[in-house]
């Protein structure tokens, strides 16, 4: 549906160059929920406005639905917009009309006929759960109420691409996650391609179904959703993936465990699946006549996949550990990195 | 008490017609400075860099327009442009001619006014009808006239304040209205109550202008 081949984006002045964006390449399938995640300066905003030519870029090429954008005329720039629908971080509504006439703004410009206006209006606020809104006008609004008012406006010319940029940035979490939820359904009901920029890793475990992580304009790592969370490559993804996942342990415990014993070591699992399900633990105390001590524990999950992590100190002798730990990482869907012990054997997996 | 009364209804006839010049008059002049006021403000904003239809010449000139105009006091522009008004009107007194200058001084007044309430409108806004397809006319008929209405309704209250108190000016050289029967009766025919009511009657149009300019810019305002 929407694929970036070689994209650059260079900011020129009289003094300096500054690139924002290079080497970007991208797929997004249709129907897909595409989340493009980086730290603020990475270039996310650039992105996601360089998809609808708000930004042009300096060079690479856009193409959706098979059409290169860069390469059109503005006339037929202004018709591909209305394709793709976009909502913001501060919603940008007119606040001089009410809701009704916000929605009802791009079918204006795409010369729509009053009536079928008035009866798409009535359709797409039902849609958002704002019907009864209808002639308020947006300061009377709750900042989700608003982002549901920008949804439905972009939703307006029925688009075969939304684009959201940090559409949930200045929302709580409990409405991020109500607008959310909002947007995986318009997904599944419309098979809307979506794509969304975010700094927020919650973000893109909660409606993703890939990822692609931004680092000072460039794509770091790109994949699917739980892969990325189960196997971050790069540290800026590893970083993103510990926001949510916070499997640090304060410093006193990478002492405590090892050190008294001089045979123990510090374990840090992550299950995915079924194996999320198994009675791990107990069988390695079982087999292997080792003591275990659970410092942290999480279970998740990621697009219906349930995802665990365990650190776990393991004392006991020497060879027995070293077995139990060899027995973890030779199973599948299981990803076991040793953080501190007597044979310090790092991101094996 | 008695005595009172006639004077406040006495030269009535005389202050009536002299209302009816000033409102003529200003209200002629706003409606035209107002149209021009509009194109020069929202022209001067667009053509910006990094604007809609951004142009440095054209910005140059209109910037150039609205700021030679603004910079020369209205009774000289009044004298100065005399030759223009014979040529619009054929004369150089009386209350048509006296609108001439009005207008002309008026429409750098209101380009500068318009201009700073079309650059309040959010950024974001514009951005967005953009990303809906929006043409540059659509967004300045749609969305940036719109969206600085409550702004323009104040600003242009300012205008036609400005307006009044320029009208006593050109009452001055022979242009009509309540200034120019406070000059001649007022000033020099020694009649303090004459020149007293019109003073009088100014004051209740300013308050006038400035409170329903006040109500129509909240009824617009949904901020």
């Amino acid at each position: 549906m929407i694929k970036i081949n070689n994209l650059q984006k260079v900011y020129r002045s009289a003094e300096q160059e500054v690139i924002a964006l290079q080497k970007i390449d991208l797929e997004i399938e249709t129907g897909e929920i595409f989340g493009i995640i980086g730290p603020s300066g990475a270039g996310k905003s650039t992105l996601i406005r360089c998809l609808n030519l708000l930004e042009k870029p300096s060079s690479g090429d856009i193409i959706i639905a098979g059409q290169d954008l860069t390469e059109l005329t503005t006339k037929e720039l202004r018709e591909a917009r209305k394709e793709i629908g976009m909502i913001f971080q501060n919603f940008n509504l007119l606040k001089s009309r009410t809701v009704a006439q916000n929605v009802a703004f791009p079918l204006e410009l795409a010369g729509e006929k009053k009536d079928k206006i008035k009866s798409k209006i009535y359709k797409l606020l039902k849609l958002v759960g704002l019907a009864d809104k209808a002639d308020s006008y947006p300061s009377q609004l709750s900042g989700g109420q608003q982002q549901r008012v920008g949804i439905a406006r972009a939703l307006a010319n029925d688009p075969q691409v939304l684009l959201c940029d940090e559409a949930t940035s200045s929302l709580d979490p409990e409405t991020t996650n109500s607008i959310l939820e909002l947007l995986k359904d318009i997904n599944q009901k419309l098979g809307i391609t979506i794509v969304l920029i975010t700094h927020e890793m919650e973000v893109i475990k909660e409606i993703c179904t890939k990822v692609a992580v931004l680092e000072a304009g460039q794509i770091a790592e790109q994949g699917a959703v739980i892969d990325l969370f189960l196997n971050p490559q790069q540290e800026v993804t590893k970083r993103f993936v510990q926001g949510v996942i916070n499997a640090d342990l304060p410093e006193e415990f990478l002492f405590s465990t090892d050190n008294a014993t001089g045979n123990g070591s510090l374990v840090k699992i992550s299950f995915i699946g079924q194996s999320a399900k198994q009675s791990l633990i107990s069988d390695l105390i079982h087999k292997y006549q080792i003591k275990v001590n659970i410092l942290y524990g999480n279970i998740d999950k990621i697009q219906g996949v349930s995802f665990g992590t365990l650190v776990i100190g393991i004392e006991g002798n020497k060879q027995q550990v070293k077995e139990a730990i060899k027995e973890l990482v030779d199973l599948d869907e299981v990803k076991v990195e040793v953080i501190q012990g007597a044979e310090p054997v790092r991101d094996i997996g | 008490m008695q005595n009172l009364l006639e004077i406040l209804v006495s030269d009535s006839e005389l202050l009536w017609g002299g209302l009816q010049e000033t409102i003529y008059m200003v209200g002629l002049s706003m409606v035209i400075s107002t149209f021009f006021g509009l194109l020069l403000g929202v022209g001067v904003v667009v053509t910006e860099k990094d604007n809609l239809l951004e142009n440095k010449y054209i910005n140059f000139v209109l910037s150039i327009i609205i700021n030679v105009v603004r910079s020369i006091p209205f009774i000289i522009l009044m004298v100065a442009i005399i030759p223009f008004t014979r040529l619009l009107v054929g004369t150089s007194i009386g209350t048509e001619a006296a609108i001439v200058p009005l207008t002309v001084a008026a429409i750098p007044f209101t380009g500068r006014i318009v201009e700073s309430a079309i650059k309040e409108v959010d950024q974001g806004i514009i951005e967005a009808a953009q990303a809906m397809g929006a043409t540059s006319w659509e967004i300045i008929i749609k969305v940036l006239i719109p969206e600085a209405l409550p702004s323009l309704i104040l600003g242009l209250t300012i205008t036609a304040i400005t307006l009044v108190s320029f009208s006593a000016i050109v009452g001055a050289v022979g242009g009509g209205g309540l200034g120019d029967i406070a000059i001649r009766y007022g000033y020099q025919r020694f009649q303090t109550d004459v020149m007293l009511k019109t003073v009088l009657l100014l004051i209740v149009m300013v308050q006038g202008l400035q409170g329903f300019g006040n109500w129509l810019a909240a009824k617009v305002d949904h901020k």
